[in-house]
């Protein structure tokens, strides 16, 4: 599904963000990307994006070597990947059942498929009776369930997370992190960004670590706990 | 998926048909823009006055002068032409200039003055008759006088013909009888001049108040653009609302200044009838005609979309972000 190869992200002004990743993500699997403030997380997320671009090395999506992909054609592959952002980002001025259907609508989806589609989604997450409600009147867990519900909706084969439970308590994270197992289990590849590292202690899932722009390797949740402490 | 699954991956019909989808998008676009527009009745009142105002200035103008410009066809004097020819000439150079004169279209008639007879003219209406008459040699040229046909009476016409006639060979020079006319040509081509580059200034101004209206509504959605970009939407999506809000402004905006120039020639239509007919003259103020008022319209709404092309294309350069 993902596959890196000796893939090198720099700046301008001299900093390297990742330094030779090589990287392999299987369809259907569910992976962890964990590492140190700074350690490049969200750069590799951003690289899967294609909000920027590789330095050196090839990075395939699906087997398409998306470095090389034309600017018009970027909208075409993010279609297929359902984001989750760690404050949601969701439209304030627009109804939770919007924002949810937001990617249906860019799609040009009929109506009825987009309703069909949004209460399924918004059934999954636990938040039917909240499809008329702004943001605003939502707490930071059902918000962050929102974005995953909108990530969803356009069934991508790939789930990025970036931090999804920053802002929750451990209960919320614990529920956020069920859901996207729950998309796992029926076949969507997720990479999940986290920090939370008391999490995923207790999931049976590769765990990929960060540091300092280099990728240091598959480790299990105990090992990881053990060094970062 | 656990107990309750998303519907499977939809059939063709779940979506709408490419042409469809193709003309659902615009509508889309036009109705987004509609809706910013009602949503902010005031900054969008305010910059469709300040639109009208920027449009009205130089096309009022520009009316203005074609008003005064028929003025000057509406003359109904008789000016003429003096023509000074070469006192080196000959007879028959002479013939020739009056045979060349003479075909030209817009002379309604020639009179051919000679030095003799010039002077003589002069003689007789000078006080210093004594003086001239003891001039040893007569020092004046021979003179064609043109009276150029009747509808060629208007400021602008005379002069073409003034030039036209100037260039024949052996005429060292040309005088139009009628100097409040050549007065009125240069105040109308300075005029239009100014009006042209008004236009041009106001012109950019349209653009640039446009511009900066979309730029602030699309820093204001800055988040939410990055999010639909994030979300798979093409550039195309986020684009058209906005080019069409700057077309609606550029639309709104030069309509409104099409009904205030109508209204202000309605207003000074009357007074201004009045003060010709005191004149002895009629004259009646042209209105901005029809095709003017939708190549005004047209105009301005080019420079909406301009105006928001420039601002949407800087804004959609910007990085996006996690």
């Amino acid at each position: 599904m993902i596959k890196f190869e000796k893939v090198s992200k720099s700046y301008p002004n001299g900093f390297h963000a990742l330094q030779n990743i090589n990287l392999n993500i299987a369809e259907g699997e569910m992976v962890l990307l964990t590492g140190h403030s700074g350690a490049g997380k969200t750069t590799l997320l951003k690289l899967i994006m294609m909000i920027e671009r590789i330095s050196s090395g090839a990075l395939f999506f699906q087997n398409k070597n998306i470095n090389k992909i034309r600017r018009n054609k970027i909208a075409a592959i993010r279609q297929e990947i359902g984001m989750v952002f760690q404050n949601a980002k969701l439209l304030t001025d627009r109804t939770v059942y919007e924002n949810v259907a937001s990617p249906l609508v860019i799609n040009g989806y009929k109506p009825a498929e987009i309703k069909k589609r949004v209460r399924a989604a918004l059934d999954k997450v636990g938040l039917s009776n909240k499809e008329n409600m702004l943001p605003i009147a939502l707490s930071m867990g059902e918000q962050q369930r929102v974005g995953l519900a909108r990530a969803v909706i356009n069934k991508p084969k790939l789930i990025l997370a970036d931090e999804p439970t920053g802002n929750l308590d451990p209960q919320l994270s614990a529920e956020m992190f069920q859901l996207l197992k729950e998309f796992n289990n029926v076949g969507v590849t997720v990479l999940i960004a986290t920090h939370d590292l008391p999490l995923i202690a207790t999931m049976p899932y590769r765990i990929l670590t960060l540091r300092q722009g280099n990728l240091i390797g598959t480790q299990n949740a105990v090992n990881l706990i053990t060094e970062t402490a | 998926m656990p107990s309750t699954s998303l519907p499977k991956q939809p059939n063709r019909q779940a979506q709408y048909p490419k042409i469809q989808y193709y003309f659902l998008l615009r509508l889309r676009g036009l109705l987004c823009a509609l809706g910013e527009f009602i949503r902010h009745p005031s900054s969008s009142v305010t910059t469709l006055l300040v639109i009208a105002i920027a449009m009205t200035l130089p096309t009022g103008l520009l009316l203005f002068l074609k008003n005064i410009e028929s003025i000057g066809q509406a003359w109904h004097g008789n000016p003429s032409i003096s023509l000074y020819v070469d006192p080196q000439t000959s007879v028959q150079q002479l013939q020739i200039i009056k045979a060349k004169l003479s075909t030209l279209p817009g002379v309604a008639n020639l009179q051919y003055i000679s030095p003799e007879q010039g002077l003589s003219e002069l003689i007789e209406s000078s006080q210093f008759k004594n003086v001239l008459a003891e001039l040893p040699n007569n020092p004046l040229p021979s003179v064609f006088v043109v009276t150029p046909i009747f509808n060629e009476g208007n400021a602008l016409a005379l002069n073409r013909l003034l030039q036209q006639l100037q260039s024949i060979n052996g005429i060292t020079q040309g005088e139009l009888d009628a100097t409040w006319l050549k007065r009125l040509y240069y105040i109308v081509m300075i005029g239009e001049r100014l009006s042209y580059t008004l236009a041009f200034l106001f012109a950019l101004g349209v653009v640039l108040i446009i511009g900066n209206t979309i730029r602030l509504t699309t820093e204001k959605h800055h988040d939410e653009i990055n999010v639909m970009k994030l979300l798979g939407a093409k550039d195309s999506f986020i684009k058209r609302p906005l080019h069409y809000r700057g077309v609606l402004y550029g639309f709104l905006g030069s309509a409104l200044s099409w009904m205030i120039i109508n209204v202000l020639i309605a207003e000074i239509e009357k007074p201004t009838s009045v003060l010709v007919e005191s004149y002895q003259s009629t004259f009646h103020l042209q209105h901005l005609p029809f095709l003017g008022g939708l190549l005004l319209i047209l105009i301005g709404s080019l420079l909406g979309f301009l105006g928001a092309y420039f601002s949407v294309h800087r804004q959609l350069k910007q990085p996006e972000f996690l």
